[in-house]
């Protein structure tokens, strides 16, 4: 699932309910965020429970630095660090 | 491309970013985010400023079209302004979101004349009037976000309370007399 497809920024709430609508019932899922530029916290937190309920096993990749600590303070915060993995960049 | 305005004193020079916008939905909202990063990279300013700049944008103007109640939504504009002084010019970028709706008193439940305490709340993790305990991490990760890099600084205006934190001058509320009806919320970054 590539993220650049629904944009470049994602700031709201009911944006992560619309895509994450659209993420499949699976039990391992890859989301890359290449040339994603913005991510709000209400989208980030938003969007993570939701994926995090519809898969046992989540990889984000391709996290800009500066897009990365949000996400793992997120998923931190979510109790969910078993479940979402975030790869580093090469 | 806008050029900085050219004060003839050269003390202080304005660029609009994002000019004055209202907005009453969380769509407007998206909007207003999805044009960030060009007016950012069109004046050379840097991925982690829009990521910045635009959770600023965001959270605060989620909380007016989630809480405030105000009729005609809310008001954004974003600019970047030059300080010089003694030939050392500084680069700043300014986030100003605001409403005219209940005040965070009100949306929290509380008396207006407890404005001040209940922006104190409010900036707390997990404060929120929806009930959901992951809700109300808005104001805090402004905080959080002004607080962790220097030369940034938040303010919040609502009703007679009145609070800023930054890293140099730390959380500081009072109570003041001129009261703002809604809520107002400005950040300012080094940029």
């Amino acid at each position: 699932m590539r993220m650049i497809d629904f944009g470049r920024s994602f700031a709201t709430r009911e944006k992560a309910k619309r895509i994450a609508k659209e993420v499949p019932e699976r039990g391992s899922l890859v989301i890359d965020f290449g040339d994603v530029v913005v991510l709000s916290p209400s989208f980030a937190d938003e969007f993570i429970g939701r994926i995090a309920a519809a898969s046992q096993d989540v990889t984000l990749e391709h996290l800009a630095p500066e897009l990365e600590e949000l996400m793992a303070r997120t998923v931190e915060r979510r109790g969910l660090s078993t479940q979402v993995r975030i790869a580093a960049l090469a | 491309m806008h050029d900085l305005d050219e004060d003839p004193r050269g003390v202080r020079r304005i660029l609009p970013l994002l000019t004055v916008r209202s907005f009453r939905s969380e769509t407007d909202v998206e909007r207003m985010a999805d044009e960030l990063p060009d007016l950012f990279f069109d004046h050379g300013l840097s991925k982690s400023l829009v990521q910045d700049t635009a959770t600023v944008l965001a959270e605060a103007a989620n909380n007016v079209v989630q809480h405030a109640g105000s009729a005609v939504g809310g008001f954004a504009v974003v600019q970047q302004r030059y300080m010089q002084s003694q030939g050392l010019r500084t680069d700043y970028i300014e986030i100003a979101v605001a409403d005219p709706g209940r005040g965070i008193a009100e949306s929290l439940g509380r008396e207006p004349a407890d404005a001040e305490a209940a922006i104190i709340d409010a900036v707390k993790e997990g404060t929120t009037s929806t009930g959901d305990r992951h809700r109300g991490i808005g104001l805090h990760e402004l905080s959080d976000l002004v607080e962790g890099s220097p030369g940034r600084l938040l303010e919040i205006h609502s009703d007679h309370g009145f609070y800023q934190t930054g890293q140099s001058i730390g959380p500081d509320s009072m109570t003041v007399a001129n009261r703002f009806r809604g809520t107002a919320v400005t950040v300012v970054m080094v940029a």
